[in-house]
């Protein structure tokens, strides 16, 4: 048996693809050869270590069991997946935030009435007065004296005369 | 959601589930992997007449979606030590050495190699299914097998010592 026809019956051998008669033969054959069922050997302990890993179906589907495409779909699209058994998680959180900011507001405006109840209370207070401003005697002497001696004369007119007086 | 992706959800997370975590050893990683996968099926479904011929689409990217995953570790090594530190406890040392050692060697396999292992070893498919599956000659899908079992051979350093075959 060359190498080549060895190697191809080698993958059926460790895949169980060989009938009855092919197996005992091929067993010969390894035994005849040291080099070949050291390699034989190496191999199938390579597709043990493989299967190994492998789980059973049943455990697969238990281990599924939680999926759901539509979760799938949703961390697809970039949001939290809304899973059926805590469907008003993120409505109760909003919730919850609405009513804090709606007590804060609450608050102030109970806090404003309050203050302003207790300000108004207290006695009002005047307005202060304003200090008049000192008044020019010589300017009102001059506006009497020019209204009375031009009667009819504009505000614009009497301004001027006003600035004319010795 | 399309009616046809919910099919093939339903009858082949558990499968799916079955291969991402004797690719990747963990749990965790296998549950992404399945929501990845189905994740890419939503998004581009394929043009697919019935459940069970979904099973060869659904295997190759399963393949692409482990392989993807193991590259971005690669390259976010930090991560990638958190999380198996975060498995640490959930898993024996054994397990994960295994799986670490497994992944190592599957990671060095050509996509069409993979394909062959994990249809032969996970599925038990025959060389001819494979072979029509994946459009491959049989000796080829026997090859690759063998290339396959020899990456996991060299990466466990499987060496066994000369004897009597068991």
């Amino acid at each position: 048996m060359n190498d080549e026809k060895f190697e191809k019956l080698l993958a059926d051998y460790l895949a169980g693809e060989l009938d009855e008669q092919q197996a005992a033969a091929f067993r010969a054959e390894l035994e005849s050869n040291e080099q070949r069922r050291k390699r034989a050997q190496e191999f199938q302990a390579a597709a043990a270590a493989l299967e190994a890993n492998l789980l059973s179906d049943e455990e697969a589907r238990r281990r599924t069991e939680s999926l759901s495409l539509r979760d799938i779909a949703a961390r697809g699209a970039g949001r939290a997946p809304e899973l059926s058994s805590r469907p008003t998680r993120f409505g109760y959180h909003r919730l919850k935030a609405v009513l804090r900011y709606a007590a804060v507001i609450v608050l102030a405006f109970g806090a404003g009435f309050v203050v302003r109840g207790w300000r108004s209370d207290a006695p009002e207070l005047s307005p202060p007065i304003a200090t008049a401003a000192p008044v020019n005697e010589r300017y009102v002497d001059d506006y009497l004296r020019v209204t009375q001696a031009f009667p009819d004369s504009s505000g614009f007119s009497r301004s001027l005369l006003m600035l004319a007086r010795p | 959601m399309p009616a046809d992706v919910a099919a093939h959800f339903e009858a082949h997370r558990a499968r799916v589930y079955r291969w991402a975590y004797a690719l990747c050893g963990r749990h965790e990683d296998a549950l992404d992997v399945v929501q990845e996968v189905f994740l890419r099926m939503l998004k581009r479904p394929p043009e697919l007449p019935s459940v069970a011929a979904a099973v060869g689409w659904l295997r190759q990217v399963t393949s692409r979606v482990v392989i993807d995953r193991w590259r971005a570790d690669s390259s976010r090594d930090a991560a990638r030590r958190e999380r198996w530190l975060r498995a640490a406890a959930e898993e024996s040392a054994e397990s994960r050495e295994l799986a670490e050692h497994l992944r190592a060697a599957i990671e060095t396999l050509s996509q069409q190699q993979r394909l062959v292992l994990m249809a032969k070893t996970y599925d038990r498919m025959t060389f001819q299914q494979i072979a029509d599956e994946l459009g491959i000659a049989v000796p080829t899908a026997k090859t690759h097998y063998l290339r396959a079992l020899s990456a996991v051979r060299a990466r466990l350093r499987i060496d066994m010592p000369a004897g009597r075959m068991s």
